[in-house]
């Protein structure tokens, strides 16, 4: 009898080791699939925030019509505008029997200003980019006749037509200066894009906000719940950096072909400022991934000492 | 698999090598050939110029004078006609020749500046051009006042020496037409140019 009570305690004894091995088996596959996954979640993540940080970018760049209006401005836009005209008004002034002076009265750098920010807003909202010389061509033409009269010069009807022909291609100069090509392009679908990229924004904070909270509160131990976001958000911050940092250290913007002076300067500021925010949106997401890191690592240290 | 060349030439459009730079300066490359040289380079040998024996002009560049005594003008001369060019004297238009090409020169001014003069252009009137190679001679032999758009009034693929000079009409007034003033004239001295030197 005792030795079957011992043989029957070692079948016993066997079958709860073999059950805690398959016990043991059985979690260690548990945890290689659930890593996996909120690897998986941590990706998107970052791919979702990396989206969101090109939405924000565009929204508050492109989409915007105060950048463009302070690019302009940083850039010294109008005033070189103002030269550029009064360079080529002055080639049209000496054709047609003024003193090259004459050209410089046509439009001041407050015009130009007024004129451009026209322009960009009928742009920006969408409008048909038709550029106003009525007020131009009547300034234009009071100041020939000044102009006759302090020469006495006698504006018969040929010469009324003469000039005519003048201020219709003078203000057509004008009109071409104060345009920024393709602009008249692109315009009517910018209002389209502009509240298209709004829902786009809104979807993807929902996106980031679920999957964040997905982590969260799926995860039993509070040192994995910020392990994944903290992969997710430096993921986010390192592609957020990767498209600026090519294109910036290329040095391939400064190398694009504009002819005139000011819509260089505009175009390399402009393209240069939309990628330096990149590096804002990585910033944001660095100092965030570091607050993660630093919880992760509190929350480590205590479920190790526990 | 497709080749890549074409997109990278296509990039090369939008694209330079250099970062741009608008710090344009205006060359002067006119030296002045001296006449008693020139004299004594056509009684020993003949009257041809080597192309690489001279700075051919680039765009903006100032590489002579034009002179006609008879109009009382008298401007420097640029390879281009550019708003630039025009302000600072006349321009030979950079789809014709240079003086001494064998081809047809065309050069612009305006009337109320450096061509106010032209106003008086006649018929055997001489047109005197110094260049940095070379100083030539040419005979008006004839004006025409016509549309800007007339073809007709210069032919730029004509295998002979010869010059037009060009500008807006009338003179003197103010306002713009439609109306050009050409000057047309043949050559009569000046080395012309050896190509394949």
């Amino acid at each position: 009898m005792p030795e079957n009570q011992k043989e029957l305690e070692s079948e016993v004894h066997e079958e709860s080791e073999q059950e805690e091995h398959e016990h043991r088996h059985h979690h260690r596959k548990k945890s290689k699939l659930k890593p996996f996954l909120y690897s998986v979640m941590s990706f998107f993540l970052s791919f979702v925030l990396f989206l969101m940080s090109v939405c924000m970018v565009l929204r508050f760049t492109v989409f915007s019509k105060d950048y463009m209006l302070n690019t302009m401005d940083n850039n010294g836009y109008y005033s070189m505008v103002r030269y550029e005209l009064q360079s080529c008004l002055t080639n049209l002034v000496y054709a047609s029997g003024f003193e090259a002076e004459f050209a410089a009265s046509f439009a001041s750098n407050y015009d130009v200003k007024n004129a451009v920010e026209t322009y960009i807003d009928s742009f920006y909202s969408g409008d048909s980019n038709i550029i106003d010389k009525t007020q131009f061509k009547q300034k234009l033409y009071t100041a020939v006749e000044e102009y006759a009269k302090s020469k006495n010069i006698t504006i018969t009807d040929d010469t009324e037509e003469n000039i005519i022909y003048f201020v219709n291609e003078a203000s057509n100069i004008y009109a071409d200066q104060i345009a920024i090509p393709f602009f008249s392009l692109i315009g009517k679908y910018i209002d389209d894009l502009n509240n298209a990229i709004n829902i786009t924004i809104g979807i993807l904070i929902a996106l980031t906000l679920g999957i964040s909270a997905v982590i969260f509160f799926t995860n039993k131990y509070k040192h994995r719940r910020y392990k994944y976001l903290c992969y997710g958000l430096t993921g986010a911050a390192l592609a957020s950096a990767v498209l600026p940092s090519v294109v910036l250290a290329s040095n391939i913007i400064p190398k694009i072909n504009i002819a005139t002076r000011s819509l260089y300067n505009l175009f390399v500021g402009y393209f240069t400022g939309v990628f330096k925010d990149f590096y804002v949106c990585t910033a944001v997401f660095a100092v965030l991934a570091l607050i993660t890191f630093l919880m992760y690592v509190k929350y480590y240290d205590k479920y190790r000492n526990a | 698999m497709p080749s890549s060349a074409s997109y990278i030439s296509m990039s090369n459009m939008f694209f330079s090598d250099r970062e741009k730079s608008f710090e344009h300066t205006h060359r002067n490359i006119f030296v002045p050939v001296e006449e008693s040289s020139e004299a004594s380079k056509a009684s020993d040998k003949p009257d041809t110029v080597s192309i690489s024996s001279f700075t051919f002009p680039s765009y903006e560049d100032q590489f002579g004078e034009l002179i006609i005594d008879d109009c009382q003008i008298r401007a420097d001369l640029y390879f281009g006609d550019s708003w630039y060019v025009l302000g600072n004297g006349v321009g030979i238009y950079n789809g014709s020749a240079i003086p001494g090409y064998g081809r047809t020169v065309l050069i612009a001014g305006h009337n109320n500046t450096y061509f106010n003069g032209l106003k008086y252009a006649e018929e055997g009137q001489i047109i005197k051009i110094r260049t940095n190679y070379g100083n030539y001679k040419y005979e008006i032999t004839g004006t025409k006042i016509t549309d800007c758009e007339d073809r007709s009034a210069y032919d730029l693929n004509k295998n002979e020496e010869n010059i037009i000079l060009y500008t807006c009409y009338p003179f003197d007034t103010l306002g713009l037409t439609n109306l050009r003033a050409f000057i047309y004239a043949k050559y009569v001295s000046g080395p012309m140019i050896d190509k394949n030197s």
